[in-house]
């Protein structure tokens, strides 16, 4: 699956995608088995997400109960925390010296982003509930809260999928917002040519990751 | 008799291999004079030429034309590699020609705010706090002889830069963000240009593409309403540490393309580098602290605590990551 179908598919699950997004994933998921079925498990593991945000906060009263909705993704997040320490050895060290960042190991981790991570978030949750392959997802969001609430709360970790690809999308439209100011102010220089050049952010580091590393 | 032209002699090869090994800093006036010139010429030229630019891994190659018609700034960008993008830009007005599921498509709204002009002017008295321009004599760059320039950092919280000007007309020809242990994050280079009566206005045209899609812009003062009683507000923050030489540039409550977020964006700049201090409201999704890099665009996230709330804060910039790391470490609530 290309990298530009991923995104459009977690922009779509974002409510972000535009018209012709939405329509991309469509297509592609009406003629590819593979994509539906990864289609599935991204809504149930944002499924068990969100049920779980929701659980905490009774009569929906979401502004006032934050922290809680915090707090329990944060237990949710670092049950779902996939391994990542094996994965990072066989990345590539570029781009931010490792000495730099504490000795942590610097990873691409939008190549990780693969049937394979997704894969692995899936095996998590079917370790805590295994009742939660079988059934649509609100049958998902019932069994889910009471289960997850009992895991002992940890530090946040990277984060799951959703979270990270929305932090990313997140990053990357400051990033363009910046160059925008300096673009405005310096025309025709080199910092107009990073907005025209804009393109989604390759490298990244999870900061946690390198709390996680050290902590070890 | 000999003896003592043998002494003058090595007198004046002694001072010429000093000199070589020092290469001369140019007195403030001299730097300021050239690097307004510089930024001149980008604007008031006729040029038409094909650059490369190399952000970290990424390579990319433009055409970009330049032509004052009639008193206005018209320019073209296009890309020569990759998915087909041109940018147009006429006076305060800015098209794309993108085709469909381009990356700058989907932040396309927010494409620029402000007008081109209104600070143009750059302070370059202030450079001398914080750089050492040096010249570096004469190189040779698209086939043109240029003169290059060393801007050295006096400190570690920013870049240093290496500039080929184009000797007859100031234009930049090669420009080299490098970092202290002089490696280069990010190379613009031209590899082509004319000048003048050369550019033709034609050259101003953008090529049809099938399937593209257009979107106009036309820039406003501010992009967005300035409302300080929403949840965030730009001053409700502050810094407590600032890299010497680095000033507030501009204040803004911008919106953030695709998810409409209001976001406080604080500017701050020492006259060559800049960086962006982003604060919004902690989204329901959450967000993992993290430091994402490209080329010499540095970006980082932390959660803050403001009162009763949290928030997410963001700082996007050209600016080495350990200064980066303690700028946003500084950010404080009022």
């Amino acid at each position: 699956m290309s990298e530009q179908l991923k995104e459009s598919m977690s922009a779509v699950m974002d409510d972000e995608a535009d018209a012709f997004e939405l329509r991309r994933v469509l297509d592609e998921a009406s003629a590819n088995e593979d994509l539906r079925e990864q289609w599935h498990r991204m809504h149930m593991v944002r499924d068990v997400l969100r049920a779980g945000s929701q659980a905490s906060v009774p009569g929906g009263a979401t502004e006032l109960a934050e922290s809680d909705v915090l707090a329990l993704r944060a237990r949710v997040q670092a049950a779902l925390r996939e391994p990542v320490d094996a994965e990072q050895a066989d990345e590539p060290l570029a781009v931010v010296p490792a000495a730099k960042s504490g000795g942590a190991a610097v990873s691409n981790w939008r190549g990780r982003l693969t049937g394979t991570a997704v894969a692995l978030v899936v095996a998590a949750i079917v370790v805590v509930n295994g009742d939660l392959l079988v059934g649509d997802a609100p049958e998902v969001a019932q069994v889910a809260t009471p289960e997850f609430t009992t895991l002992q709360p940890a530090a946040v970790g990277p984060g799951s999928i959703a979270t990270r690809e929305a932090a990313m999308r997140r990053l990357d439209a400051l990033r363009m917002l910046h160059y925008q100011t300096t673009a405005v102010n310096r025309p025709g220089a080199v910092s107009f040519v990073r907005m025209a050049t804009f393109g989604r952010s390759q490298p990244v580091r999870p900061a946690a990751v390198t709390d996680t590393a050290e902590n070890r | 008799m000999s003896m003592q032209r043998c002494s003058s002699l090595c007198i004046v090869v002694g001072a010429l291999a000093l000199s070589a090994l020092a290469p001369p800093a140019l007195a403030n006036a001299d730097a300021n004079a050239l690097l307004m010139r510089m930024n001149q010429a980008f604007a008031e030229l006729d040029y038409d030429g094909v650059f490369t630019y190399a952000n970290g891994t990424d390579l990319t190659a433009l055409r970009v034309v330049h032509k004052v018609v009639d008193g206005q700034q018209k320019e073209r960008l296009v890309h020569l590699n990759g998915a087909p993008r041109e940018i147009l830009r006429h006076g305060e007005s800015v098209v794309c020609i993108v085709m469909p599921g381009d990356d700058i498509a989907a932040l396309e709204e927010s494409i620029p705010a402000g007008p081109f002009a209104r600070a143009f002017v750059r302070e370059f008295e202030r450079l001398s706090d914080s750089y050492r321009v040096e010249a570096m004599g004469e190189g040779r760059v698209a086939g043109r002889l240029a003169t290059r320039v060393a801007v050295m950092p006096l400190d570690e919280y920013r870049y240093g830069y290496r500039l080929w000007l184009d000797t007859g007309t100031s234009l930049l020809l090669r420009s080299e963000l490098v970092n202290a242990n002089g490696e280069r994050l990010e190379v613009f280079q031209f590899s082509q240009v004319l000048f003048g009566d050369a550019v033709n206005a034609t050259a101003l045209d953008p090529e049809s593409m099938q399937g593209s899609m257009v979107s106009h812009l036309t820039l406003k003062g501010h992009d967005t309403l300035v409302d300080h009683s929403g949840p965030v507000s730009t001053n409700q923050w502050r810094l407590s540490w600032l890299p010497p030489g680095f000033e507030m540039a501009s204040m803004d409550l911008r919106r953030k393309p695709a998810s409409k977020q209001d976001v406080a964006s604080m500017v701050y700049s020492d006259g060559l580098a800049t960086f962006s201090v982003f604060v919004e409201t902690m989204p329901l999704d959450g967000s993992a602290e993290m430091v994402a890099r490209n080329g010499a665009t540095i970006a980082l996230t932390r959660a803050v605590q403001h009162g009763s709330r949290s928030y997410l804060a963001s700082l996007v910039g050209e600016i080495p990551e350990r200064a980066a790391q303690r700028v946003l470490a500084g950010l404080r609530g009022r």
